[in-house]
Order: structure tokens, then sequence, then C-alpha cells
């Protein structure tokens, strides 16, 4: 009778601890995914090369995205990609560029007027105008339109 | 006779223990539990009606730390625990009963132990005396994790600087949970003589382990090579089979998040930038091992990378951190990681079964990626490689329950053509099926008022999320809502799942139109104005709500 006992309490404490343990269980199974959905194959473009603009330290870098002849208006037209860093660097105003924070958001310093630019923001810049920009957090992407007048003209 | 009642009894006891197997009415450590759901499943006592009285004036109650509180409560045997991270001082404060919303231990103590402990503990706070950038230092970021086995303790265990050693050496705590004795402090894991702390990253808890991630020391300046530590649970030492980096090169890949654990038991991080773009001394060159701004399945025994999802081309990293938690989902299509990354897209990826998946669609030279399953907004073809995907401050996790995702992600504003829409809103909340069509992604919409959402939580269907404004800590009042799922209470109002600007009450009906769909704003059940902004996850235990706040406020909210 004392055995049987000890019988049913050793099993009592396996079947615990068995349970116990089926109840946070970690399985495998749950792990498994039906198939994918289909997608289409991209053809990726070759990399940007960025280019630290003049005078900025590199905090201030640049890749060309367009550049197209537009005879009718006798300019240039040049879409650039910039990155701006956590560092002041001053934006090169050589020609009226349309500015818009692509990525993360940036200050702006215009004479005694400080502005902070969001994602999706977009401003003129005139030509010959000061002004430095500055990532707000760790970096930040803006676009710059521009329409140059050509050489000479 | 005798033996049926035996058999009964039997019964009872094995349907109880398998139910107590898993059973936590605990909030267990950062996003309640190792999948970081930040659902809490045992939560019945907060239904619409009690979430409507919830107070702190009453029977709740508020404790003031007087620093800032950026990590999230965790609750477990009537105590809160969380450490500051201004001051440097972790709490252990009474949940409930008389002497709730006072302090039940703190470390370090107001009187250095003698002789002296395991840690060598004194009286000064646990801050980095250099250094450290936003308001993942100098103090405690780290929320705490509670395990049952730690060297016969029940133990509370958190990141924080060391500060008796080298002006604040990162390592894991671990604290008696009831007396708040030092147990064992970890071998060092982010020393102060590299660029590396431990931050925001939160320690989960399995296989006898402890499993955390470093990220720089001063965000971005510079970027830190983000490394996966083990440490062992029974002495606090670094388990020398378990390091994972993200970069076998330069540096990169943070880890400001804290991993989740698979249902498999494998690890699920996600990293944070390269120094590729950021850092104009940096190598132009990829590194050959590269799982930054990645989220990525680890198998647990040796740290292999088991699938790795990098949406955005490391040539077009305008850092675009996975800054928040990876969360898993177990639903009926599926178990899914899902997380939001810096650039507002949310992304949701099976996590298999097996050894390594990729797939070459979604791959490029030199990296062997898988597709996630779905991508909000829609997706159709990664990795991106345009340059709007960057630093955009999407980097609150979410919240789970089953197939029912929230969370703040950016939504179709990201894909809408500024200043029409494109701007980024901090501030909507997203109900996601996440077994939907892309079609069907959206359950509901609803805007927090403030300029951000912080981390939901969920239980019994309802959600609780704060009001955000990342990087204020001064004592200004923020909203904190409770809003009803739509299948628990049924919407009166309605807007376009693209709503292009704050929503405005719209009738029921087509009204959307360009593919998008008419949905739900959920019904808000409960509001309260708390002070300071609050980033983190609620805690939802037994029947209360407790929320910390970055101006120092710790609310113990009961109805």
């Amino acid at each position: 009778m004392k055995s049987s006992r000890t019988v049913q309490s050793v099993l009592l404490l396996f079947g615990s601890a068995l349970l116990l343990f089926a109840g946070c269980a970690r399985t495998e199974v749950d792990e498994e995914a039906p198939p994918e959905p289909v997608r289409h194959a991209q053809k990726l473009r070759p990399p940007l090369e960025y280019r630290a603009v003049e005078g900025t330290q590199g905090a201030l870098r640049q890749a060309v995205l367009y550049s197209q002849k537009v005879p009718a208006l006798s300019t240039d037209l040049e879409v650039r990609s910039m990155l701006v860093l956590a560092r002041e660097s001053v934006l090169p105003t050589d020609r009226e560029t349309l500015v818009e924070v692509r990525a993360g958001e940036v200050w702006t310093v215009s004479g005694a007027e400080r502005k902070a630019h969001p994602t999706g923001d977009i401003w003129l810049v005139g030509k010959g105008s000061h002004m430095t920009l500055k990532a707000k957090g760790e970096m930040a992407v803006v676009r710059a339109i521009s329409l140059a007048a050509k050489p000479g003209r | 006779m005798s033996s049926i009642r035996e058999l009964r009894g039997l019964s009872l006891a094995a349907g109880f223990l398998l139910l107590a197997g898993c059973r936590h009415d605990n909030w267990m450590m950062y996003g309640h539990d190792s999948s970081h759901s930040a659902q809490q499943p045992h939560e019945k006592t907060l239904d619409v009606a009690a979430a409507g009285t919830l107070n702190f004036t009453s029977t709740g109650w508020v404790f003031q730390s007087g620093g800032s509180f950026v990590a999230s409560p965790t609750v477990y045997d009537d105590t809160v625990y969380i450490g500051d991270g201004v001051t440097g001082i972790f709490y252990a404060v009474h949940a409930r009963g008389p002497n709730q919303g006072k302090v039940r231990w703190r470390y370090p103590p107001a009187v250095a132990p003698t002789p002296a402990d395991a840690c060598g503990t004194t009286t000064a706070p646990l801050l980095l005396s250099v250094g450290s950038g936003n308001p993942s230092g100098p103090g405690i970021a780290s929320s705490a994790a509670i395990s049952d086995d730690v060297a016969g303790h029940t133990a509370v265990i958190f990141g924080a600087p060391d500060p008796t050693s080298n002006g604040g050496d990162g390592r894991l705590w671990a604290l008696d949970a009831q007396t708040g004795q030092c147990i064992w402090k970890s071998e060092v894991i982010a020393p102060t003589s590299g660029s590396s702390k431990i931050g925001y990253s939160s320690p989960v808890i399995a296989h006898d382990h402890a499993y955390l991630g470093v990220s720089a020391r001063v965000p971005d300046a510079p970027i830190t090579v983000g490394q996966l530590f083990a440490v062992k649970l029974s002495d606090g030492k670094k388990d020398p089979a378990i390091p994972f980096s993200a970069t076998n090169g330069p540096a990169g890949g943070g880890i400001w998040s804290s991993p989740a654990i698979t249902p498999g038991g494998n690890l699920l991080v996600t990293t944070g930038n390269s120094c590729f773009n950021s850092d104009p001394d940096c190598s132009p060159n990829v590194p050959s091992q590269d799982y930054t701004m990645s989220m990525a399945k680890l198998d647990w025994h040796n740290n292999q990378i088991l699938w790795q999802l990098q949406p955005v081309a490391i040539q077009h990293d305008h850092d675009p951190d996975y800054a928040a938690s990876p969360m898993v989902a177990k639903t009926h299509c599926g178990t899914l990681a899902i997380g939001v990354q810096k650039d507002g897209y949310v992304h949701a990826v099976h996590v298999r079964s097996g050894g390594f998946h990729s797939n070459p669609l979604c791959s490029y030279a030199g990296h062997n990626l898988v597709c996630p399953h779905w991508s909000f907004p829609p997706a159709p073809s990664l990795p991106f490689e345009d340059d709007s995907h960057g630093d955009t401050r999407f980097i609150r996790p979410g919240a789970v329950d089953h197939g029912r995702v929230y969370i703040t992600g950016g939504g179709y504003n990201l894909t809408a053509i500024a200043p029409y829409g494109g701007a980024i809103i901090l501030n909507r909340l997203y109900s996601l099926n996440a077994c939907g069509e892309d079609d069907d992604r959206v359950r509901w919409i609803y805007d927090v008022n403030g300029a951000g959402a912080g981390a939901p939580s969920v239980a019994n269907g309802l959600i609780y999320v704060g009001a955000d404004t990342e990087f204020d800590t001064s004592a200004t009042p923020h909203d904190f809502d409770v809003l009803a799922d739509t299948e628990v209470v049924k919407a009166t109002k309605f807007v376009c799942s693209y709503p292009q600007g704050p929503p405005a009450p719209i009738p029921p009906g087509p009204v959307c139109s360009a593919g998008f769909k008419t949905v739900p704003v959920p019904e808000r059940v409960g509001h309260l104005t708390l002070t300071g902004a609050i980033p983190g996850h609620p805690a939802i235990a037994e029947g209360r709500v407790f929320v910390a706040t970055t101006a120092g406020y710790l609310y113990g909210l009961a109805p």
C-alpha cells in the first residue's frame, strides 16, 4: 500500500512537471510559414556617389540625380540629393534653388531667422542669399532643384 | 471510490498546472513578455466601464522620482520596478495596499551595505559620468526583467552604468526583487573606453540567459558596432558562445532595442544604421557582414543569422534605424515578426522554421535577405533605393493581440507627395490587420492628442496609449487614453484610411477614393491628463495600469 502511494506521488510529480513545462513549451512548429507572396524582381540602380560640398568638411555632401538642358528657357535643370549632418554648413546659393526635406529634419539659419523644417517641407532659397543647414537629428536628406542660367547668356 | 476522487483531484490539478505553466498576471519585462506583444492576456477586471474610472487621486497613486523615466515599468508581486534615466536610481515601488506609491527599496541604497556585498555596492547612483547624448543616458534607460532563477533568488535585472567602474562601464545588474540587495553585476558589456553603452536595450530572459544589446554612447557620434550579449543568469558572466556583431568591420547596427524571443526559442533583433553615409570618414565599402538597419532572426544556440530583412539598401542609408523593438505575433496566418523602422514603414516577416532563409527578389549584391510578408504602407519591391528613408523618428514599438496590431507608423502619408499629406505624422496610432490583404490592412486610425504617440499596450480589447514629446522632460501635461478596439465597442466615427492630415469625422460610406477605404475611429473610453511625456509601454497587471513619464512621474492607475 505504501509503495503504491509512493509510485502515485512520483507519477503525480512527473506529470505535474510535464504539464508545467507543456504550458510554456516553445515549439519550432509555431515558426513554420506559408508560401511567400508573389513579388516582381527589381533591377537595382547603381548607388549614388555623394561628394563633399566645398568648404563644408563633409557636413554637406551631394549627388546629382538629374541634369538636363532646357533649351526653351536657356537654362540647365539640375536635381541634387544632399546629405546633411548635425554640423552647420553653408548651403551653396550660386543659383535659385527649391529645397525639399526628404528624410529627417533640418534646422536652417538665414539672417536672424532660425527655422525647423520637417520631412516634406519645401522652400525657395534665393540666389546669393546666405543660409546654413544642420540636421536636427543625426542626419537628414534634402533634395535641391535648381534652374541655372547658361554661362554667357 | 477513493481512486475516482483521486483522479478528479489529479485532473483538476493537471488543468491548473497546464494553465499556470504560462500564466503571469504580472508584467514581467519590457513589452510584457519575451515576444514583446505588450499584451496582458490575463486581464479581466479592466473592462470598458472600469477603464473609464482609472485614476491616481483616490484609489490609485502617483510617485515622483525627481528625475525622468524613459524606461517602461515592470510589475511583479505587487511591486513596480523602474530605473530613472537622469538620477540613476532604480526604484521598487509598492503597487497596491496601504503603502501603495511608496518606495519599497531603491538601488543604490541610501547607506552602503556593511560588510560590502558581492557587487561592491556604494551609494553612488548608476550614472555615466561623461558623454551620453539623448535620453538613452546618462542614467537607466533599460527596462527591467524579472527572473525567478537567479542564484536562488527572484531577481530584477536591468542594464545600467557602473559608477565604480571607469566612470560608468555598462553592465547588467541582478537585484533581489524583495530586498533590493545586489546578487551580481555582470561582466562589463559596454566599456567606457569604447564607443558603446547600454541605452534603451532591455534584457529579455530565455535559456537561463539575459540577452541585451548595445548602441552608440553618444548617438551616432561616433556610430558603434551593434552587439548582442548573452549573460548567464547563474553568475552574471558573459556567454562567450553567443556574441553577435552587426558588422565585421566598419561601425554600424547599434542595438537600441530589446531583443525578442520566437516560439522556437530563437532571437529576434533590430539594428540601427551603418556609417556608410553618416560619417564622411567611413569606408565607402560595404562590410562583408552587414546586418545594419535590419530585423534579423538568430539561432539561439550560436547566434548565427537565420534570416535578415534589410528594407533599405546600405548605399541609401540615411539613418533609418530600426530603433523600436521587434514583436512576435502568433496569428491564424502564422507567426510574424513585426517592427517599425524609423522611416515609418512597418514590415512583417514570417518567423519561419528550419535553417537559413533568403529570397533573391529582396536581396542585392553582398546581401541574402528575406522579403516581408507585408509592409505598411505597401512596398511593391525591396530593397528601397531612394533618398526618403531616414531619421524620421518612428521609434516607438507597437502592441499585438493575435492578428490585431497596434502601432504608430507612417501610413499612406509616407508615399504621398509633399506638402499634400506628405507630412510625417507621429501621433497617429494604427490598428493593422496582420493577416489581411494590403487593401484591408488598416483596421482603424486614432490620432493621439500630442506631438507623438507613445508605445501602446493592450488588454481585454482595450488599448492604453500616452502622448509623447520626444526629448521633453518638462512637467507639461500629456494625454493618456484608453481606447476600445472596434470589436469591443462599435465605432461611431469614421475616416479615410489615408486621412491627409488630421482625420475629420465623416459619415460611413464610400467616401474614399483612389483605393483607400473608410475605416473607423475607435471610441475613447478612458482619459487622464498626466504630467510629462509618455514614451513607454504602460504596464497592465492585476486590474491596474502603471505609467511612467519623462517628467519623473510614476502613476499607479486604479479603477
